[in-house]
Order: structure tokens, then sequence, then C-alpha cells
């Protein structure tokens, strides 16, 4: 009860700020170019989760219903649709700060491969949908 | 016998009484974060996890003591050695304030130096069951089957809802792989399964021929970071993770009632 008060204050001060886990620099990165995936291209649950967890995605997007900082959960992004979160989530959001000359030149999330991001929408698609694991 | 079943009795109820003073799954003391100045934070803390197991047979689970004692050394083996991401963007931490600026953004290097301790306790009925617990229901059997990546249809011993969620693990199975319990929990934790047969050796490969039940410096790095799922509560000292909203009752309720997971139990044990 304690922590969830604490919870509740700390986020109602934070509300107020409005910058979520991004950086100030603002660097334009080109839309992804839409190529055809190969049929190589399959999804492999684990790899996909790989991918969201080297991006480090959870630490700001928190996994269930707790936002840090105002910034959507992880839930949340599984019910926007997957258009709107390749432009959104991987490239507008984050404001470039992923690219190649972005300021965290470790996570480089446009140097995805079209059906690496492919997987990664789908991980995170599916994570709103509670399949059973066996 | 009789003396046996006191002291199983008296067990029971000195761990219903431990538990009663713990709220959730995860409760964390001894919080702190060292900052080394050069971009790696090392997060310390003393987490004890507790998993409540509900047997739901209709037989009964005579070997259920022993397969939980096995899950909770398991569980707490595979947890010791700590985690490590590097390149995770995150806020930047002032050490002499110990608190995050949540204006300004960094990248760090983070050491998980947590040291956990798991409790794998059983309760008796379903008021025992609170919030977000950590739950693991025993059953006669499950009729859920899936497919591999290579297109082989297999049965389920175990089947979990992942990063939080109940997990169920059939009797049977469970008594046959005793790592069964300890896999469906890791999903809890938030694990993925393992389908890559070079990959055999790993607790997480799931398709029935392991060779051993190893756990990756990755996958223990992610676990810790489900335990700490937001790393600016590592400045509040103790922490428990009570989500009121995750209701593991309801969740497992509605697990259970799912025909398309296809589990056998005694229903009059889930009232
Ligand atoms: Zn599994």
């Amino acid at each position: 009860m304690v922590s969830n008060t604490i919870k509740l204050s700390l986020g109602s001060i934070l509300f107020f700020l409005f910058v979520a886990c991004i950086n100030e620099n603002k660097i334009n990165i080109k839309a992804q170019k839409k190529n055809s995936l190969p049929d190589s291209c399959r999804y492999y649950a684990y790899d996909a989760r790989q991918i969201i967890s080297n991006l480090s995605c959870y630490n700001c997007h928190i996994r269930r219903g707790e936002r840090l900082n105002n910034i959507l959960s992880f839930d949340e992004l599984a019910t926007m649709d997957s258009s709107k979160l390749v432009n959104f989530v991987f490239i507008k959001r984050h404001n470039g700060n992923y690219s190649m000359k972005g300021a965290f030149k470790t996570n480089r999330m446009d140097t995805l491969s079209d059906c690496e991001i492919k997987n990664a929408i789908h991980y995170i698609k599916d994570y709103g949908r509670d399949i059973p694991m066996p | 016998m009789m003396a046996d079943d006191l002291i199983d009795l008296f067990k029971t109820k000195i761990s219903l009484l431990q538990n009663q003073a713990l709220s959730g799954g995860i409760v964390a003391k001894n919080l702190h974060i060292s900052d080394n100045g050069s971009g790696e934070l090392t997060l310390y803390g003393d987490f004890t996890i507790t998993l409540k197991v509900l047997d739901l047979t209709t037989g009964g689970a005579p070997n259920l003591n022993s397969l939980m004692t096995f899950t909770q050394q398991v569980i707490t083996s595979k947890l010791r050695g700590g985690g490590y991401k590097s390149g995770v963007i995150y806020f930047e931490y002032n050490s002499s304030t110990k608190s995050f600026n949540f204006r300004k953004n960094h990248t760090y290097s983070i050491r998980y130096n947590f040291s956990c301790n798991a409790r794998v306790v059983q309760i008796n009925m379903l008021s025992q069951l609170k919030g977000n617990d950590f739950v693991l229901a025993v059953v006669d059997s499950i009729g859920y089957q899936f497919t591999d990546q290579y297109g082989k249809k297999h049965n389920s011993g175990g089947l979990a809802q992942r990063d939080g969620g109940p997990a169920v693990v059939s009797y049977n199975e469970w008594r046959k792989n005793k790592y069964i319990g300890v896999h469906e929990f890791f999903h809890t934790l938030g694990l993925g399964d393992i389908e890559d047969v070079s990959k055999k050796g790993r607790l997480m490969y799931h398709l029935g021929d392991n060779t051993s039940y190893n756990i990756s410096d990755n996958e223990r790095g992610d676990m810790m970071n489900f335990l700490m799922r937001n790393i600016s509560d590592m400045t509040k000292g103790t922490y428990s993770y009570t989500n009121l909203n995750y209701n593991t009752l309801n969740l497992l309720s509605r697990f259970l009632k799912d025909t398309t997971n296809g589990f056998k139990y005694n229903k009059a044990k889930f009232r």
C-alpha cells in the first residue's frame, strides 16, 4: 500500500515532465524502405525477444500497466496497430536517437533489417495476446 | 506416518505465517546503486521471490513436497550470479542525490548484483492468493498441443502466461521431468521458449529431449530486469512489487477455464 502511494504521487509529479526516454538531439533519419521481405524471413519468438532485449525496450516501456515518466508501457505499445508501430516507435518517436548518427549508437535501431523490424513488431503485438507458453 | 503428516502440516503453517509478512511475489530489500563514474551502474539488492503452489489434482500429489523443494533449489541456484546488460539507455543517475534525472538520458552498462532467494510454498486455499502473487497450479493433465518451428507436434507438460502470469504443470509430467516447474516459472519471470536443436542443453529448450538445464547469462540478465522492472524504484531502498490491478487469482481462473488449454483438474478444489 505504501509503495503504491509513493508510486502514485511519483507518477503525478512525473506526469508534468513531458520528456520521454529520449534525448533532446533531433536527427532526422530517412523513412524505412519498404522492401518486400525475403521468404527466409521467419518469425522465431525467441530471436524476436532477443531484439527487444538488446534494444532495452523494457527499461523505459515497463512491461505491464505501469508507466515510467509517462512513457507508454509495453502492453500499451501492443495495442497500437503494426504500421503505426513501425512509424511511431521505430522511426519518429525515438527522434533518430537509435540511428547510426544518433545519440545512442550502441542500439542502432535503424540498422535492424526489415525482417528484424517485422519480427520485433510481431513480438510486440503478441505481447497483448497472452499466448500460453508450453 | 502420523508424525510426518503433522510435521508437514506445521511446515505449511510456518511458511504461511512467514508468507503473510510478504506481499506480492517479489520483495526486495537493501536496494542501492553504485555508479563507477564511467558509465557503469551496479544494482544491489536482496530479493525474496515467493511462488505459491496450488494442488488441484484429483487424486492428490504425494511427491509434491519433494518436487517443490527441488524447484525452490533450482530457482535459487539459477538466479545466482547476477546479470549484465550493456548499451542500456536510461535516465541519468546522480549518485550524490541518489536519484534519476528524468530530463536527461544516459547510456549505461548495468550490472545486476542481486542476491535472490526463492521460496516455493504450498497454499491450501484460494484466499491465500493475493494481488499479483506468483502461482504454480498442479493439475491432472494438460491437453494443449503445440507445433514447433520444424512442424512437429508436442504435448505440453506445463503451460504458463509470461511476465507475471500464472503457471500450470501436469503432476504426472512434473514427476517425470522435475525441471518443468522451474521452466514454467521462468516463463512467469519473462523468459521465452527455445526450439533451436543446437541448444538442447538449455532449461528453456522445450522439445523434450534436453541434454541439460542451463540458463544463459543473457537469460539471467533478462530475469533480473524483470525482477527490477522499473530501475528508478531502486532508489526507494525497499520494494515490493504489488500490482493490485494484475490479479493472479482472476488470471488463473481464466487460464484454467480456457478450454483451448485442455486442463483436467479437480474443479471442487478451485472455488
Ligand atoms: Zn516453455
